[in-house]
């Protein structure tokens, strides 16, 4: 679904040229959960930002849904195939109203006008945002903006849908809520892209980018990235506090039989210990 | 953030509430000739019953009603003295240096008071009424004509209702700059004024900053949703005027035609 | 300094009606303590630290600052200002001057210190947030990066030296590096003397540095306690949607010993687990 060649990208600042991605090579699948994920200033959010052609391309090849992203001609398309979330909810909404909020999408590909009805409804209840046509979204709570943000985006029926960061600004309850959403949408059979410096979310994820510095330290599996104390010390980030436990145990001569990613299974390898 | 504000839609159940927007801004128009055309006695009674009527209509409270007014009182008293010192005439009753009170002056006066009463209760009532994006897809309407002029109006009907979706967050964020800066010792009363207004910087620039913040990530947001140009879009429905808006549209122009002969 | 919240009540007019933000708040905070604060966002926590600070009017009732009462008309607020210090949330959106070091000294602007006081100040609080003071000096606030930004922007509050310092979500988006060098400087802080209270959403930043947790739920204060003790009503937070720490969650299902922190749940489970092997 989204494959980059040797990606590269530099700002120009007053010092002069600023790489932030350097051969950034990966491959997505269709329908599959990635987690981009780095610390802040690592050029994830640069990435993001190239797969939907809001930064134009300088280095290497990059397709989205079997579009060529640096094809200027295309970008109209291709801006509807990868819809995308953005960090701060409410820097990101055109109308006053929820359901002209969510019809924005479908106007701009100039949708006939009595489609776009009954696209709007459809989409406020797959963010579970029925009933809410008439009301104002700074009213919303940060978890049902994200949601509308979402909503958004799947008036257009995108193919992959990015999150930069989308779960930055909110609380616990309000992150699990955008979490579950995402869950949802990829069980849909839509391909996520989240980008996230947060390693509890990336475990969700079925494969982890793990970015640094703008090169990509590794591409594999949540646990095989997130388990892997010297790839995770390397991108600066903390292991998930399961995996942390393990190697804590491993230094004081404690072996448990495997490396846990979540709780569950750090009860589970406890268990087995004993 | 919730506090209200004078002037603002205020939620009820009403023929007013209910009526087209376009209809009601024309009628707005039509009734604020009325007001403004008062002059006799009669005039004014026209005027003053009409009012009164339409605010019965609204089912808004008395004090709702009248918000802007009292908050408006020094304006008023200002603008009478303005007006009842200032006329120049002969028959002066009263004279001291500039200051000459006469009874066309004191007249005159309540003229302007009592016109700038009426038409402040009337838009009172069209705001109270009217969401914000009801009276900027109204006015989109109303303006299209200017585009034989090369005027962008569906651009600046975008514009108004992308600002109107943005005040609440920037007031949010104005009141909590301004707290942190106080927080952090800032002082906002200086007697010097060069000083005052210097002082104003700390609140200022990060607004400034911040709203252009939020345009930039507001740009780019809207572009990832495919915009192109506020041209390119799908229309806005037509949506036919009702038989009560065309009944509405009627009595005010009748009304209006009526204060012109009084 | 001791703050002491007396029957604190605050409502808001909300067309027409009026809506109770915080009701009958009672506290009190003595010199020198950690205090976490928790709670969902919208259910009160930053317009409680709000009165505190005196930037909001409470309805009803008292916060009274050293036994005095702030909000009274004799009260001289400016006091108050030297002596409290507030970190909002999202601080790196309140720079604007033109450099580095005027934005810190702004909080000293109108105090009565020495240029050479204040130097000193300023350069203090820099190192304090990990900066080169000589390097960062005449850098534009505006140019750095948002990390860089937040900790310049709180070094502007510590330049003041406040006594109580106020936080709100601090370490909110921070890299896990960034937080535990931010959290390592709130602790010194404390160690030094200073008044700390932070309002967070994570538990385990909480457990790690904070001695007392208050939790408001709907405006009204739902737990106060040692940080033990309030993890330990682990249904009762869950209920409000709030979390625990991760070793106060798993050394219950583990049934260990009950403990907060990361260090003390692995010691725990260490000697469980070491024991169990012999």
């Amino acid at each position: 679904m989204i494959q980059a060649q040797n990606v590269g990208f530099a700002y120009e600042t007053d010092e002069g040229l600023r790489r932030v991605l350097h051969e950034v090579t990966l491959s997505i699948q269709s329908g599959e959960m990635i987690a981009v994920l780095g610390q802040n200033g690592c050029g994830k959010s640069t990435f993001a930002r190239l797969c939907n052609a809001l930064l134009p391309m300088q280095e290497g090849k990059l397709t989205v849904a079997g579009f060529d992203t640096s094809d200027k001609k295309m970008t109209f398309e291709l801006r509807r195939v990868c819809g995308m979330v953005f960090q701060n909810p409410d820097n990101q909404f055109v109308s006053s109203v929820v359901q002209e909020e969510v019809a924005f999408g479908p106007e701009n590909y100039e949708v006939p006008r009595q489609d776009i009805g009954a696209i709007v409804k459809a989409a406020l209840h797959q963010v579970a945002l029925d009933g809410f046509e008439h009301r104002a979204p700074y009213t919303l709570s940060g978890g049902q903006k994200q949601r509308l943000a979402i909503a958004g985006v799947l008036a257009l029926s995108p193919k992959v849908i990015i999150f930069d960061e989308a779960t930055a600004m909110l609380d616990p309850m309000c992150r699990r809520e955008v979490l579950a959403m995402m869950k949802k949408l990829q069980a849909q059979g839509h391909t996520i892209v989240m980008i996230t410096h947060y390693v509890e979310e990336a475990v969700l994820a079925d494969r982890v980018a793990l970015m640094q510095d703008g090169k990509i330290l590794a591409f594999g599996t949540a646990r095989e990235i997130l388990c892997d104390k010297e790839k995770m010390d390397a991108a600066k980030l903390l292991m998930p506090h399961a995996a942390r436990v393990y190697y804590d145990l491993l230094a004081e001569g404690i072996t448990l039989p495997m490396c846990p990613l979540t709780e569950e299974e750090l009860l589970e390898a406890i268990c087995r210990f004993n | 953030m919730n506090r209200s504000m004078t002037g603002q839609y205020v939620q009820k159940d009403s023929v007013l509430h209910k009526m087209d927007a376009r209809a009601k801004l024309l009628c707005f128009i039509l009734l604020l000739v009325v007001m403004l055309k008062a002059k006799t006695v009669f005039s004014y009674g026209l005027a003053a019953v009409t009012l009164v009527a339409v605010c019965a209509l609204s089912k808004l409270s008395f004090s709702a009603l009248t918000s802007t007014l009292s908050r408006m009182t020094t304006f008023l008293i200002v603008i009478f003295l303005m007006n009842a010192l200032f006329f120049s005439t002969q028959e002066a009753i009263w004279k001291w240096g500039i200051f000459t009170l006469s009874r066309e002056g004191i007249v005159q006066g309540l003229h302007v008071v009592a016109h700038v009463v009426l038409v402040l209760v009337l838009s009172n009532l069209l705001t109270c009424t009217t969401t914000p994006i009801e009276l900027t897809t109204a006015l989109e309407v109303l303006l299209k004509p200017l585009k034989v002029f090369r005027i962008p109006v569906e651009m600046i009907a975008l514009v108004l209702s992308v600002a109107l979706s943005f005040i609440p967050t920037l007031l949010q964020e104005a009141d909590t700059i301004r707290k942190a800066q106080i927080a952090r010792g800032a002082r906002f009363e200086s007697r010097n004024l060069i000083e005052k207004a210097r002082s104003f910087l700390p609140l200022i620039l990060p607004i400034f900053l911040c709203a252009f913040r939020r345009a930039d990530e507001l740009s780019l947001a809207m572009e990832a949703r495919g915009y192109r140009g506020a041209a390119k879009r799908t229309k806005k429905a037509k949506i036919p005027l009702k038989k009560s808006d065309l009944l509405a549209l009627g009595i005010c122009s009748c009304i209006c035609a009526v204060q012109f002969f009084l | 300094m001791q703050i002491q919240l007396k029957q604190l009540c605050l409502q808001y007019d909300c067309e027409g009606r009026k809506s109770d933000v915080l009701q009958d708040i009672d506290l009190q905070i003595g010199r020198g303590e950690f205090i976490g604060i928790m709670g969902r966002t919208g259910c009160g926590k930053t317009s409680l630290v709000q009165l505190m600070a005196g930037l909001l009017t409470p309805t009803s009732g008292q916060v009274l600052i050293d036994g005095e009462d702030i909000n009274s008309r004799h009260y001289d607020k400016t006091i108050l200002r030297g002596k409290l210090g507030y970190v909002f949330q999202y601080p790196e959106y309140q720079l604007f001057e033109t450099t580095v070091y005027r934005d810190v000294a702004f909080a000293l602007k109108y105090s009565k210190l020495s240029k050479k006081e204040v130097e000193a100040r300023v350069r203090q609080a820099l190192e304090d947030m990990g900066f080169d003071f000589a390097a960062i000096r005449e850098e534009s606030p505006l140019a750095l990066s948002g990390g860089e930004k937040r900790r310049v922007a709180i070094a502007g509050v510590l330049a003041a030296q406040p006594e109580i310092l106020i936080l709100d979500e601090p370490i909110a988006g921070l890299d896990p590096q960034a937080r535990d060098a931010f959290l390592k400087l709130l602790k010194k802080l404390h160690a030094q003397g200073t008044t700390i209270l932070m309002i967070s959403h994570n538990a385990d930043a909480l457990a790690d540095c904070a001695h007392r947790l208050i939790v408001i739920n709907d405006g009204k204060k739902a737990l106060d306690g040692t940080v033990e003790e309030v993890f330990s009503h682990e249904e009762v937070l869950s209920q409000m949607h709030l979390d625990v720490s991760f070793a106060s969650r798993m050394s219950k299902k583990l049934a260990l010993p009950h403990s907060v922190t990361y260090e003390a749940f692995v010691q725990n489970l260490k000697a469980k687990l070491g024991g169990d092997a012999q």
